[in-house]
């Protein structure tokens, strides 16, 4: 369903690695291929496929993986992407492994597979990646976090987690967990980067469903209620209840200035520093499609993008919005869109 | 729940789409051969035919094989002997009834059966009825039932039969039935084993078909004993084991395993005289499946349902007049690991009366009413006609309302369980012509089916799949049969020619449903020479589009497939043959569902002794 795609978006913005040496003849690396300046959309499947879309909208290209790599797939249902250093890695949990592909070019680079079972979200910690696992389906307690090394491509080591593992966000040296899905949970694990066990574990409100780092804060959208955990201090320092109008509001989204949910087919948004949530809301969203509303939903950069995966047996599509819910536009991408990043 | 989604279509195949399907045909026989209770003189209008043993016998193992060889139906296989839903007449696989002796055996928990867990030898008789036939055989029988029958002879013979094949894929097989009849006892039993490793080729690909085994043991038994000559008492039984590994897409999927064991039980009491025959049955029914999700972790999840029915059919004969009352009522409660705890009771009453206006006109009117106490259901109708208008030219038209019921996944799903359901609900006429000459019977069909509250599993606007009565679809079509005997240089050949097309329209969208071929066709010629019989059969089933907005990308091609069988009687006195089965003999690339291919060249050889 609609929990989050983008444990790692928010951290890893676009970094274009220079280089380190002060020097006055630094020449910037230019990132090249025909997948730059637009956003990535990541269409489950099926067979998962991605679509990419120019800033401007204007170049609307399907299945870019496979047109680069002929005879080549990323797996049945992938779920969702994470990136490091110029690289997209993107996670299939029908066929357990994760495809590494070049972020702009998109020619693949390789694939990590074995030890993973059900891969979900990944993120990046000092140069190592760690993938959240939900193994059995029936089981709530044999979930784990994949280590991965991202030198050779290979699962160093598993993490038992003991509970549901789903979003994951890392940040300085801890990695956080999200112990809750599909409705149910209320804890965060902390992951210790360096002893690579759970250090803390923050109660959050029942019904946890989706968590997100802007700076030092970690924010997490429980059915009720929106906690700020400060992650210097590992304490949740803010609560704000959300309305009753919107209880079992979901798929949070933070930019600088403003706090963005959903409830059903309908957008909300609040300020960043607001002492109490907003219950107006800004999009409401009456699609043709009855079924797959709200499949993903992103805030990127100035834009609010809305995934909608119609009747799941059809090619799903994109509605854009600006900041203050004006309709731009609505694309076509491919079956069942989950979430889009920005690239 | 992403994965949920691929967990309840690989398993559950409840979710999306409708399907289509169609009959067609075999061998002669007229209804007169039927045995008793599979069709009787209430289905008048209906179109039906019989699979005889040999034909059977030339299609395979698997219920699948034999029909989707012989009566063009459609079966969505996930690969070879994996799950195997029909589509009948442009229908979903829950409006596909199959019955045991009279009894609805499609499963409570998906409202389906599996066709690749049903072994086609084990049953005197696989006959089956086009269209619908709800007022006669429940929920289901929608786009058509399918009918497994035991025969009870009492006619003081003993037999005995064996057979043993071994073919490709480590596919290895033995049944072995037997008859014996004595003064007023009757005993038929049957007993089945079925293995392959099932690890094929992918014609024109690098790999094997990946984690396929699977393994069926069946124990068949039927006791009659003949009181008097009014009064009968039989009794039935039949079991089924499977242990099925699921195949995979990609060899990094997960390795998954489905268990499943049906054990039914029916005992029945007949009392005829000239006037009358009041049948008395009442049968237990259990179902219960083992899904393993990882074959490397030692966790599963189960589901068990237990059903018990009583049943009074009451037929009143009175010159060219009959009339029937049947009452039947059925308690069943459902557990699983990820099913709520439920239970269900269903009454239903129905009165049938035929009258025979002349020696070639038969009329009949019906009425069936259905109370559950966990949905609402529609008062049923069928009424019909026959018209013999000549020795070479019949008439048969009917016009029902048919149903299906919610399965107990639609309502007890944990969390997902819809309590307030309707069942689905169809009105269909059918108007089936005959044409006898000296050496041809041609069949043609045409029928129109209006289905709506069909149920499906769609997540709500919070992100649950939950089943909801949303959709209405249209089917109509025309199935075309014929059987020809040819002489050439005198030497006979049986020709078989069965072709449907079916429409089969979303309301909502306009567009043909997905996953049903329009076109659909299948051809047989056999001989026999001397000792040997030779049957070639060819099947053609058209391309069918996999997602609802047409994308051209993802349509299942069309594919024909050829098969030869070829048996040789090696002695009469104990029967003995030998018999050899090359199917897909021009090793065709084909699938029934987006990548899960289907096996390419491969042969079955076997023995059958009889004595």
């Amino acid at each position: 369903m609609k929990y989050f795609k983008f444990s790692c978006l928010s951290i890893f913005t676009i970094l274009l690695i220079t280089s380190c040496v002060d020097d006055d003849n630094v020449v910037p690396q230019i990132p090249e291929g025909d997948y730059i300046n637009g956003q990535l959309v990541l269409n489950e499947g099926g067979t998962g496929t991605v679509t990419y879309i120019s800033d401007d909208k204007s170049r609307i290209d399907n299945s870019i993986f496979q047109a680069v790599n002929t005879d080549d797939d990323l797996g049945q249902f992938v779920q969702s992407m994470f990136f490091h250093e110029g690289l997209a890695y993107i996670i299939s949990n029908g066929s357990n492994f994760i495809t590494v592909v070049d972020r702009f070019s998109f020619e693949k680079i390789g694939e990590i597979s074995g030890d993973l079972e059900v891969p979900r979200y990944g993120t990046v910690v000092n140069g190592k990646a760690y993938v959240t696992n939900l193994a059995t389906f029936s089981s709530n307690t044999d979930d784990f976090v994949a280590v991965i090394n991202l030198e050779d491509f290979s699962v160093e080591q598993t993490i038992d987690i003991g509970a549901v593992a789903e979003q994951i966000i890392g940040y300085n040296s801890k990695v956080y967990v999200q112990n809750a899905a599909f409705g149910s949970g209320s804890q965060i694990s902390v992951i210790n980067s360096n002893s690579l066990s759970i250090d803390q574990t923050i109660e959050v409100g029942d019904g946890l469903n989706s968590i997100q780092r802007q700076g030092d804060y970690l924010f997490a959208l429980s059915n009720q209620q929106l906690s700020r955990v400060n992650t210097i201090t590992g304490n949740i320092d803010q609560t704000l209840d959300l309305p009753d109008a919107v209880n079992g509001a979901q798929n949070l989204q933070l930019t600088d200035n403003h706090i963005f949910y959903t409830l059903e087919n309908k957008v909300y948004k609040s300020d960043y520093d607001a002492e109490q949530l907003s219950s107006d809301e800004m999009i409401t969203y009456n699609a043709t499609s009855d079924f797959g509303t709200m499949y993903g939903f992103n805030v990127l950069d100035d834009e609010v993008f809305i995934c909608d995966a119609g009747d799941f047996v059809s090619n799903g599509f994109v509605r854009i919005y600006d900041l203050n819910g004006n309709f731009k536009e609505q694309i076509e991408v491919e079956l069942a869109p989950n979430g889009v990043y920005p690239n | 729940m992403k994965y949920l989604y691929l967990y309840l279509t690989s398993l559950l195949c409840c979710i999306q789409t409708v399907l289509y399907a169609q009959n067609d045909s075999i061998n002669t026989l007229e209804e007169v051969k039927l045995i008793a209770t599979s069709f009787d003189r209430f289905g008048v209008g209906r179109d039906q035919f019989v699979l005889s043993d040999s034909l059977i016998k030339t299609s395979g193992l698997l219920l699948s094989d034999v029909l989707e060889q012989q009566t063009g139906l459609y079966f969505k296989q996930n690969g070879y002997g994996m799950v195997s839903s029909p589509t009948f007449r442009g229908t979903t696989a829950q409006q596909t009834a199959v019955l045991w002796n009279g009894i609805n055996i499609n499963s409570l928990l998906n409202a389906q059966s599996d066709f690749n867990t049903i072994n086609s030898q084990l049953f005197d008789q696989v006959a089956v009825q086009p269209g619908g036939g709800s007022v006669l055989y429940g929920s289901g029988a929608i786009g058509g039932s399918i009918h497994l029958q035991d025969e009870i002879k009492f006619d003081d013979q003993n037999k005995h039969q064996f057979n043993l094949n071994g073919g490709s894929f480590s596919t290895y097989q033995a049944t072995y039935k037997n008859h014996i009849a004595h003064d007023n006892w009757v005993w038929n039993a049957g007993l089945s084993t079925l293995q392959s490793d099932n690890d094929y080729p992918f014609p024109e690909q690098s790999r094997d078909n990946i984690n396929g085994r699977f393994s069926h043991y069946n124990f068949t038994n039927t006791l009659g004993y003949k009181i008097n000559h009014q009064h009968k008492l039989i009794l039935d039984n039949w079991l089924y084991e499977g242990k099925r590994n699921l195949s995979l897409i990609r060899p990094t999927d997960t390795r998954q395993q489905y268990n499943n064991m049906d054990f039914r039980n029916m005992l029945k009491w007949q009392w005829q005289t000239n006037h009358f025959k009041s049948v008395v049955m009442t049968a237990f029914l259990n179902e219960e499946f083992e899904f393993v999700e990882n074959i490397n972790r030692d966790q599963s999840t189960f589901g068990k349902v237990d059903r018990f029915l009583a049943r009074h059919n009451f037929t009143y004969k009175w010159e060219r007049f009959s009339l029937q009352s049947r009452i039947n009522w059925e308690q069943s409660s459902v557990k699983g690991t990820q099913l709520d705890k439920g239970s269900r009771t269903d009454v239903s009453y129905a009165l049938l009366g035929n009258y025979n206006l002349s020696d070639s006109i038969e009329m009949m009117a019906s009425l069936r009413e259905e109370a559950s106490d966990m949905y609402t259901s529609p008062l049923l109708f069928s009424l019909g006609a026959n018209w013999n208008a000549n020795d070479f030219y019949k008439v048969k038209i009917n016009f029902s309302r048919n149903f299906r019921q919610p399965s107990f996944n639609d309502l007890f799903w944990e969390g997902s369980g819809n309590l307030s359901l309707d069942a689905e609900q169809s009105y269909q006429w059918e108007f089936n012509q005959q044409i006898d000459f000296a050496q041809s019977q041609i069949n043609i069909s045409t029928f129109y089916n209006d289905i709506s509250d069909m149920i499906q599993w769609l997540p709500d606007n919070g992100g649950v799949w939950r089943p909801n009565n949303i959709r209405s679809v249209t089917t109509y079509g025309l199935d075309f049969r014929m059987k020809q005997s040819l002489n050439f240089f005198n030497q006979w050949f049986d020709l078989q020619f069965n072709y449907s097309w079916t429409t089969s329209t979303d309301e909502a969208t306009n567009r043909q449903m997905i996953y049903v071929p329009k076109h659909s066709a299948d051809f047989m010629l056999s001989t026999t020479f001397n000792a040997f019989s030779l049957s070639l059969s060819s099947h053609y089933t058209g391309a069918v589009f996999a997602r609802t907005d047409y994308n051209p990308d993802f349509v299942v091609d069309d594919f024909w497939v050829q098969n030869i069988f070829l048996e040789v009687d090696i002695s009469q006195q104990p029967q003995l043959s030998a018999n050899l089965k090359l199917n897909n003999f021009t090793n065709t690339s084909y699938e029934s569902v987006l990548n899960r291919p289907m096996p390419g060249i491969h042969f079955l050889t076997g023995i059958q002794l009889e004595f």
